[in-house]
């Protein structure tokens, strides 16, 4: 996640989850809007949950926090972002309380907040909790503090909420699942199991900056460049990032909530990728990249198959030796400054027209 | 994460795949460090004697390196050792079953020698003295008595409850494939997870993260062909076969990346050095991008027999195939689109 500006940002995320822990998938929504429409054209607001961890958690913290958030607006007049990241919190934390509640009521008949009292009932009868085994056991499910319990897909959860309000303008909070806190979040946010390699990418740009440029913010097309080559340096290091990804911007500068919250096409995004992958390799100038993102991701956002050939073709008519590229996009371990005899091989065969 | 397989063509060739994705500390950074499966006979072994084979590890990284370069140690010990004792360069070595019984030991010995340095660092003694119940340290005899320690110890023996501490130990499997004159060409298993090892009595052996994949799509493979034709199947159809199966694991199981290792072995060879090839250059990506058009039907399964036999078994190169590859799709556009990882219907 990125804020571009005091109005504006986007955030990014890929697809691929360990389906059941063990089947790899391209099919996750990692990004999901917090709020209804009607929500966001009553109050000028924009909110997007963003998680990493254990997809069906997210799933059900969002789908909790959609109702409890248009519940929370019926009798108010405004909302603010942190008011949206409040409430997400707090269905979080209640999301957490279920599936601990799960567990205890699953192994000893009481759930969390009958362990605080001390004493559950069952069938009209009274039962004190005493057995110190017991009440030991439980109290590590419920803090999180047992080895020998699977309980990471409760707590090992993150997420991001990221948005605009008319009073603030735009702005992020981070959510830890493990101590339900909410944090303020000033520029950028990374979080997943890629989080280390995204970091290596904005930590190149951010230490580049002055102060006042890092206040000043991102050119909505440079600030894409960098979220694009966050989530491809994840992809490229860390296990478990994969598939499409997805890309949300919100424009708080725009005057409705369809142009100001933007799903972008996964078909330009995936391009606009490969555009940037091809700028880190060298393989493509920096004003030929933005131009060509700023067209894609920033221009028309409908897509059909005409116009993603041609914005295809033009991207390889702009690249640097398109040959080598086009094998270092299928994941050839070509490096582009130092070919092998096999490589220039290849070169020439493109240019004699072999490959046509 | 990973993905080792070995597949058996007749009596005297086969091959193994396997990726080289490495996941590196707890969190989980990707490397392509890997080499999972590794010829393990040394040279001078095959020099002399045409033997070949090689070992795959899946589990914990840094065991499976050991077990590669002890089981190399081990054999040119024997050699010298027996050389020693004769005075002269014995003519036979080992059979393809001896290796195996030695590559069970190497693994045994390891496990020992890993669980004894923590027994070592915890209690002050190690197995045999916990076996015999006492030990000597600085000529006084300590008897090995206390229920607790003991309770643990033998956790750490045998992995009960799934012991965390010794779990890099205990989670480990391996396959080995080779060649030699008296047995022909075979494959074993082991598992250090139920402690075994045994000749596999299919045409095939699959391990690791990826075989729940692999195994779904080589028995099929096999399970279609009768006694006789499971004995003897054509070379260029069952390394397709393999790498589709990979190619699957890939796909659809976490932490099987990279490019493939392709180790062809074939006992016909006359020249012993040639006898063990190892793939594993652009070749083998392009091998797997092959098989994949075919799967998805991009191109024919003649076009990719012919560009398999071609790059794989008939020394053609990288570029020319490649260049040929594309020219060879019935729709370049969408064969290109998906090789970059676009998603096709």
């Amino acid at each position: 996640m990125l804020r571009f500006d005091k109005s504006s940002g986007a955030m990014i995320c890929d697809e691929e989850s360990a389906y059941m822990e063990r089947r790899r998938t391209h099919f996750d929504e990692n990004i999901r809007n917090l709020l209804e429409p009607e929500v966001s054209e009553k109050f000028d607001i924009e909110a997007v949950y963003g998680g990493a961890g254990y997809p069906p958690f997210h799933y059900e913290v969002v789908r909790k926090a959609r109702k409890a958030i248009a519940n929370l607006v019926k009798d108010r007049d405004n909302l603010t972002l942190e008011d949206v990241a409040r409430e997400t919190l707090k269905c979080l934390r209640s999301v957490i309380h279920r599936r601990v509640d799960d567990k205890l009521k699953f192994y000893f008949g009481f759930n969390l907040d009958e362990l605080n009292q001390g004493f559950f009932e069952k069938d009209g009868k009274k039962f004190d909790i005493k057995q110190d085994s017991v009440k030991k056991k439980a109290r590590d499910i419920a803090s999180f503090n047992s080895k020998s319990e699977p309980l990471k897909n409760i707590f090992e959860n993150k997420a991001a909420v990221m948005g605009y309000d008319k009073k603030n303008g735009f702005q992020a909070y981070h959510i830890s699942g493990d101590i339900t806190v909410l944090s303020f979040l000033a520029g950028f946010e990374s979080i997943g199991s890629g989080k280390y390699g995204a970091g290596i990418a904005f930590a190149r740009t951010f230490n580049n900056k002055f102060h006042f440029e890092r206040r000043e913010g991102f050119d909505p097309v440079d600030g894409m460049i960098l979220l694009l080559s966050s989530i491809i340096e994840a992809r490229n290091y860390f296990i478990d990032i994969g598939g499409y990804f997805s890309l949300t911007y919100i424009n708080g500068n725009e005057e409705n909530h369809e142009k100001r919250y933007i799903d972008i096409d996964p078909n330009k995004i995936k391009l606009a990728s490969e555009i940037v992958t091809a700028n880190l390799k060298g393989l493509l100038g920096t004003d030929k990249t933005r131009y060509l993102v700023e067209k894609i991701l920033l221009g028309d956002n409908r897509l059909d198959e005409s116009m993603l050939d041609e914005l295809e073709d033009e991207f390889f008519r702009e690249a640097d030796n398109p040959v080598i590229l086009k094998y270092i996009l299928r994941g050839y371990k070509i490096d582009p400054g130092d070919l092998r005899e096999e490589e220039i091989e290849l070169v020439k065969q493109g240019k004699r027209g072999e490959e046509e | 994460m990973t993905s080792i397989n070995a597949i058996k063509f007749d009596d005297y060739s086969g091959a193994c795949v396997c990726d080289e994705a490495r996941c590196w500390n707890k969190e989980n950074m990707k490397i392509y460090t890997a080499e999972k499966v590794r010829p393990c006979i040394p040279e001078e072994v095959i020099r002399r004697y045409g033997t070949v084979a090689a070992y795959g590890n899946t589990g914990t990284s840094t065991v499976g390196d050991e077990i590669k370069w002890t089981i190399q140690k081990k054999i040119l010990e024997k050699l010298e050792k027996i050389t020693e004792k004769e005075g002269k360069i014995p003519d036979k070595l080992m059979t393809l079953e001896e290796i195996a019984d030695l590559v069970f030991q190497v693994i045994t010995n390891l496990k020992h020698t890993h669980i004894d340095d923590q027994l070592m660092g915890r209690y002050n003694f190690d197995t045999p003295e916990f076996v015999q119940g006492s030990y000597e340290r600085d000529g006084r005899k300590i008897e090995i008595k206390d229920k607790d320690v003991i309770r643990e110890v033998e956790k750490f023996l045998t992995w009960k409850d799934m012991y965390d501490e010794v779990t890099p130990i205990f989670l480990n499997a391996g396959i080995l494939a080779g060649y030699e004159e008296s047995e022909g060409f075979r494959l074993f298993h082991y598992s250090m997870i139920e402690c075994f090892h045994e000749p596999v009595q299919a045409a095939f052996i699959v391990d690791g993260s990826g075989r729940d994949l692999t195994s779904l799509h080589l028995s099929d493979y096999f399970s279609r062909k009768t006694i006789p034709e499971r004995g003897k199947i054509d070379r260029v159809e069952g390394m397709i076969a393999i790498l589709e199966a990979v190619n699957g694991a890939s796909r659809f199981n976490l932490g099987v990346e990279g490019y493939y290792n392709i180790i062809l072995m074939d006992g016909r060879e006359k020249d012993y050095n040639k006898r063990l090839v190892e793939i594993n250059d652009h070749r083998s990506k392009l091998a797997s991008e092959i098989v994949l058009a075919k799967t998805e039907g991009l191109i024919s399964e003649e076009t990719a027999y012919s560009l398999i036999e071609k790059l794989i078994f008939g020394g053609a190169t990288f570029a020319d195939i490649a260049g040929q590859f594309l020219k060879s799709a019935s729709d370049r556009k969408n064969l290109e689109r998906l090789l970059r990882g676009y998603k096709f219907k």
